[in-house]
């Protein structure tokens, strides 16, 4: 089937695809020993741990807003042609009292300043670093850097952010959007460390091109599964007792320890590594070019309805605090946030005492504590926001991760008929989506857990198993690169063994 | 100067027992055992892939991989 000249060519394939390749290979090999030892004991993982700011440093009563929440609608409904809303939110940052507009469940928010009413979004630099400095305790910004963020609550590719440099008691990069001051992310320096080898040696991702180095980390890939196909055709072609491989050969290959350890390595490790390259080839599709699907953003409806009306009044802040002064706990800070909500079919308040608490929910109408919708209700909330509002199913509960208070809160799970079988967590207390898993999420878990070793759930031994691997690896790259540049000692013994008088040739 | 005896016919045939006995040590002890190690890893990962696989599609519950991790929060 394969005659002399097939087998050298595939030789030298073998031979040349290996030593091309060995700057990929090996980045990807050093750099998931790096990213396995920074996030080994991690506690919460990339997501850190921070102390969040309790308190706005300037006591900011919200009842000194001079603009009342029904003028803003008016505004909406007027100036900007806006029918329905999300929901109306009048925070305090800093000296500063805001009204803060979501008018669909995944557009970017508006800004009104409460004591003017004037539009403040997308937010200035100053105001960036009022907000920066009130995220975490004991932080100071040390600087603003303007930039993009795929984030998978917004229906925009790249949400316009900042990342701001915080020092202090917990240094951290914080990536906060431009339109409203929202934290959709926090960086320590093990996440920063994490993600530069990531971006840089995992998954080589050098610019925001994501078409040309996907297409580059693809044709690497392929390049290494066929450098692994290559080998154990060699390897089979150079096995003891094939008609081609002369004793004397053999022995040559005995004598040399590198072609030795290269064989046995690629032979057990081999398999592995093409498995891996497939496994990580599926999870950088879902990473990258295809993350908006997998991270549930095809689920979005485009004709989402739901919300309250811009033509309706709303009770103003001073309102509310009063309704809710009997039930609300006692402190020496004022109340830090009010959200106006639709809940079904009732109005709701989404009260923050604490800006590291999450926030309390009560009943417009009473004034009464909503601990958690019925299940119900909170699906049919966000069935609204679902393409093609489909059907669901109530399918338990779990605390999932949520990263504006960098904490897991209750949630719902329903699963929905819509094209990708998403299932959306919606938080218990207000209805809110936290997390939506479409079925290609649901099928990454055992992807991921093949390509980081995480068979047995025990660190020890898995991780043991990983390394074993990445040293596999490793020395079949050192063995290679020593076959093609071998010592004096070792030419000098191939050259005696080719001499007259010790026969044979390899295949 | 030494002088080189020529192989007996009976040395020869010896030979060529040994020949086929290291032969055969050395593709039973290395080769075929790491061919072995090799296929025997690649066939467990797969069966343990599967065995996940139908747990996460078929199920209610998504079993999440035990990473200390998430790779992107966002």
């Amino acid at each position: 089937m394969f005659g002399a000249r097939d087998k050298a060519r595939v030789a030298s394939w073998h031979r040349w695809l290996g030593l091309g390749l060995t700057v990929p290979l090996a980045g990807w090999v050093v750099s998931a020993a790096v990213m396995m030892l920074v996030t080994m004991n991690a506690p919460n993982g990339l997501a850190g741990v921070y102390t969040l700011n309790p308190y706005n440093s300037v006591d900011v009563r919200l009842d000194e807003a001079t603009v009342d929440p029904t003028a803003v609608l008016r505004k909406l409904a007027t100036e900007h042609g806006i029918k329905r809303i999300y929901w109306l939110r009048l925070q305090s940052r800093g000296p500063h009292l805001w009204y803060v507009v979501k008018p669909t469940p995944y557009a970017q928010a508006m800004v009104f300043d409460a004591r003017t009413g004037e539009r403040l979004d997308p937010l200035a630099d100053v105001l960036l670093q009022v907000v920066a400095g009130e995220a975490l305790a004991g932080g100071r910004v040390a600087g603003l850097e303007s930039a993009t963020e795929y984030n998978r609550y917004y229906e925009l590719d790249r949400v316009p952010v900042v990342r701001a440099s915080i020092i202090g008691d917990q240094p951290a990069t914080l990536i906060i959007s431009r339109d409203e001051g929202r934290t959709l992310r926090r960086l320590n320096a093990d996440s920063e460390r994490f993600n530069w080898w990531y971006r840089t040696f995992h998954v080589n991702q050098l610019t925001d091109h994501i078409g040309l180095w996907t297409t580059l980390l693809f044709a690497a890939a392929f390049g290494v599964i066929a450098l692994t196909l290559f080998g154990y055709m060699l390897f089979w072609w150079r096995r003891p007792g094939n008609a081609s491989t002369a004793l004397a050969a053999r022995s040559r290959v005995l004598r040399q320890p590198s072609r030795n350890w290269h064989r046995k390595l690629g032979a057990v490790a081999g398999g592995v590594l093409a498995l891996q390259l497939i496994v990580g080839a599926y999870l950088w599709i879902s990473l990258g070019p295809l993350e908006d699907p997998f991270r549930g953003k095809a689920s979005f409806s485009a004709d989402w309805g739901a919300g309250f009306t811009t033509e309706r009044s709303l009770d103003g802040p001073a309102t509310v605090l009063a309704r809710l002064s009997a039930v609300l706990p006692p402190s020496q800070k004022p109340v830090q946030a009010i959200e106006w909500r639709q809940l079904g079919e009732q109005d709701a308040w989404v009260v923050t005492s604490r800006m590291d608490e999450a926030p309390r929910v009560f009943a417009a109408a009473t004034g009464v504590p909503i601990e958690a919708l019925a299940p119900a209700v909170a699906g049919e909330i966000v069935r609204h926001e679902v393409v093609g509002k489909p059907s669901f199913i109530y399918a338990g509960t779990s605390p999932q991760l949520w990263m504006d208070l960098n904490r897991p809160v209750p949630t719902y799970q329903f699963r929905f008929d819509d094209p990708g079988r998403t299932d959306v967590y919606v938080a218990q207390n207000t209805g809110q989506i936290i997390q939506r898993r479409p079925f290609f999420w649901r099928m990454f878990g055992p992807f991921l857990a093949v390509h980081m070793f995480s068979f047995t759930g025990i660190q020890a031994v898995d991780v043991t198993f990983l390394a074993l691997f990445q040293f596999a690896i490793l020395g079949m790259i050192a063995t290679g690169w020593r076959l093609q540049f071998p010592g004096t000692r070792d030419l000098r013994e191939v050259r005696e063994s080719d001499s007259p008088g010790a026969s044979g040739s390899d295949a | 100067m030494s002088r080189v005896t020529p192989p007996t016919p009976e040395a020869v045939r010896n030979s060529r027992g040994d020949d086929a006995v290291r032969r055969w040590i050395a593709l039973t002890n290395g080769d075929v055992a790491a061919l072995l190690v090799g296929a025997a890893l690649v066939l467990s990962m797969l069966t343990w892939f599967s065995w996940r696989m139908v747990q996460n599609v078929s199920g209610d519950r998504v079993v999440e991989a035990q990473t200390s991790a998430p790779l992107h929060v966002h």
